[in-house]
């Protein structure tokens, strides 16, 4: 998973008087599921329309594997597919004939290609019904049907599983593990649904009020996220020596103001305390702290507000 | 690339029942208005392929006008409201594939169905009854090819505002009022064609007006008929420059069009 296929540097876009993207940076690898986060708003979906051409960026560069002129990109794109916000589809065809107008678009000659793809999402048996009479779910398979068309590889796809009843969203989920499994596929994907992200990326981007807050691997968020002991004493640096030769304990790191966040023995809250106690660390503050993604995506985001708007204050005082 | 835009477009066309409504109301009009203007022919003249041109193409250039503005519109405008344009961007069709892909398209319905009028309406005629003397083939056919030329160049004026509204009403508003305004305008000011050769009844639906009719004709006796012969010509140099003039508005006009398109954001 070495070769980057993505790289975005300063990517801004400014409508009007508002960014709705500010100075993003960040590169996708070959063989990534990358999940894009954020709340509504926070740019999500804008960055996934100017990686797809369809919005001009004001600032920076985006890069797709390694061309960044017009040309290139273009040619990039066509090895690429995206679906993003509602799967477009002309309500008065079927879904054959609409996929038969995207294999048009798309040059692609083969069109049995549609009777495979039709069967993957489950819409093989929709025959002359219209797109129109369709539900939110079903479009959204044929959104899915027409990403996966051409074999591209690469996928963007924004909110894919929206509408999807939860055997639908378990079968989209299953899909493309299974593209990215067998076809090497790398996808960057957004969802509000971050329980269903965290059982597919590998990678975890972060983006609020247009900003990149965080880029985190799936191993360093499942950290993050954990359950953890916290402890902070009159002197945590005796006290991180202490645990580790004492009690042999591994997995914890020190944060910034000191404090130690312990991953392990967390049913030993007595051993931990007495041990610090007999060599001389006085515990000032012990406890567990219970995590998952959706808390720490809320802190996360609750502090970048707090911050966006510490400085917004800032400058209006000025 | 372009050669895809082109055969969706096409495929969606046979689907998008607006084309078969347009053409079919659009003859509907025709038919009334040929009935009207042949009412006159029931005895006394020889009918020929010539005089049905003289007296019909006036008729048929609104048939063409409405042709051009009601296809360009739709093709150029209408994929704005479901994302089918987004969708060949991100395809990797180059922006120039997608506008000039509808481009070729939209003037070349419009030019072909217009074409079909003429051949049913003056070509077939005069296969049967032959061409006559009312009006000299030459002329006719130089006519109809500035009529032709003017016609591409009010649809690349339509495709441009279509793009630019990104709407298929818009451009179809924008055509109409270009070719209605300034014969509205002329007639409540009582002012004569004549007078106005210059570059504003080049640009406008004026030109096109004066070549599709007949204003003054002769009667003459020949072989045992009496026949109607025509006298207006249009002069080489006023088909030389509403030659040019269509050719340079055209390519403005696409040109300006797409230079929209290429910098702006599509949602």
């Amino acid at each position: 998973m070495d070769k980057t296929v993505i790289s975005v540097q300063n990517l801004t876009k400014q409508f009007m008087k508002q960014k709705a993207v500010d100075n993003v940076s960040f590169s996708i690898r070959e063989g990534m599921i990358c999940g894009l986060i954020g709340p509504n708003g926070a740019g999500k979906t804008t960055i996934m329309k100017m990686l797809g051409g369809l919005v001009i960026p004001t600032a920076g560069t985006i890069e797709i594997y390694g061309g960044s002129g017009e040309k290139e990109l273009a040619h990039a794109r066509s090895r690429m597919s995206f679906m993003i916000e509602t799967p477009y589809a002309k309500e008065k065809m079927t879904a054959r004939e609409n996929l038969t107008k995207q294999c048009l678009q798309k040059g692609v000659p083969d069109t049995k290609r549609i009777d495979e793809v039709l069967k993957i999402v489950g819409l093989g048996d929709t025959g002359k019904k219209k797109v129109g009479n369709f539900s939110l779910g079903m479009r959204q398979r044929l959104g899915i049907a027409g990403a996966l068309l051409t074999k591209p590889e690469i996928m963007v796809l924004d909110e894919p599983v929206n509408g999807l009843d939860p055997e639908g969203i378990i079968e989209v989920r299953e899909l493309l593990l299974r593209l990215n499994r067998e076809n090497h596929i790398t996808i960057l994907i957004s969802s509000h649904i971050l329980s269903e992200l965290s059982q597919m990326c590998t990678d975890y981007m972060f983006i609020n009020n247009g900003k990149m807050i965080c880029f985190r691997s799936a191993e360093e968020l499942r950290k993050e996220c954990s359950d953890y002991f916290y402890i902070h004493t009159d002197n945590d640096p005796l006290a991180a020596a202490v645990l580790s030769e004492k009690l042999s304990v591994s997995q914890f790191d020190t944060d910034t103001d000191g404090s130690i966040r312990l991953w392990e023995r967390l049913d030993d809250i007595r051993l931990i305390s007495k041990t610090l106690y007999e060599n001389g660390v006085i515990p000032l503050s012990m406890y567990v702290h219970e995590a998952n993604l959706e808390q720490y995506y809320m802190n996360m985001v609750g502090d970048h507000d707090a911050e966006h708007n510490k400085i917004s204050d800032l400058h209006n005082e000025a | 690339m372009m050669l895809n835009i082109i055969k969706s477009q096409i495929y969606i066309m046979k689907r998008d029942i607006y084309y078969l409504w347009a053409t079919a109301l659009t003859l509907m009009y025709f038919s009334v208005i040929a009935i009207e203007t042949f009412q006159g022919y029931l005895s006394g003249e020889v009918l020929t392929g010539s005089i049905i041109a003289a007296f019909m193409t006036g008729d048929m250039t609104i048939v063409f006008f409405l042709f051009a503005v009601l296809f360009s519109s739709r093709i150029a405008g209408w994929d704005f409201t479901d994302k089918t344009l987004n969708y060949e961007v991100i395809y990797g069709h180059k922006r120039s594939s997608v506008y000039f892909g509808r481009a070729i398209v939209g003037i070349c319905s419009g030019l072909l169905r217009s074409a079909v009028v003429v051949v049913v309406a003056v070509v077939i005629p005069t296969i049967i009854l032959g061409w006559g003397w009312s009006v000299p083939a030459g002329e006719m056919i130089l006519r109809y090819a500035l009529i032709t030329l003017e016609l591409v160049r009010l649809m690349a004026f339509v495709i441009m505002m279509s793009f630019v509204a990104r709407s298929n009403v818009a451009g179809a508003f924008a055509g109409f009022a270009a070719g209605l305004i300034p014969l509205m305008v002329t007639g409540l000011a009582d002012i004569e064609t004549e007078e106005m050769h210059t570059f504003s009844w080049l640009v406008s639906s004026l030109s096109i007006s004066e070549v599709s009719s007949f204003e003054n004709y002769t009667s003459d006796y020949v072989l045992g008929s009496d026949i109607i012969v025509f006298t207006d010509r249009i002069e080489p140099h006023t088909a030389m420059l509403m030659s040019v003039m269509a050719v340079v508005c055209t390519a403005v006009y696409l040109l300006a069009g797409y230079a929209v398109f290429r910098k702006s954001d599509i949602h």
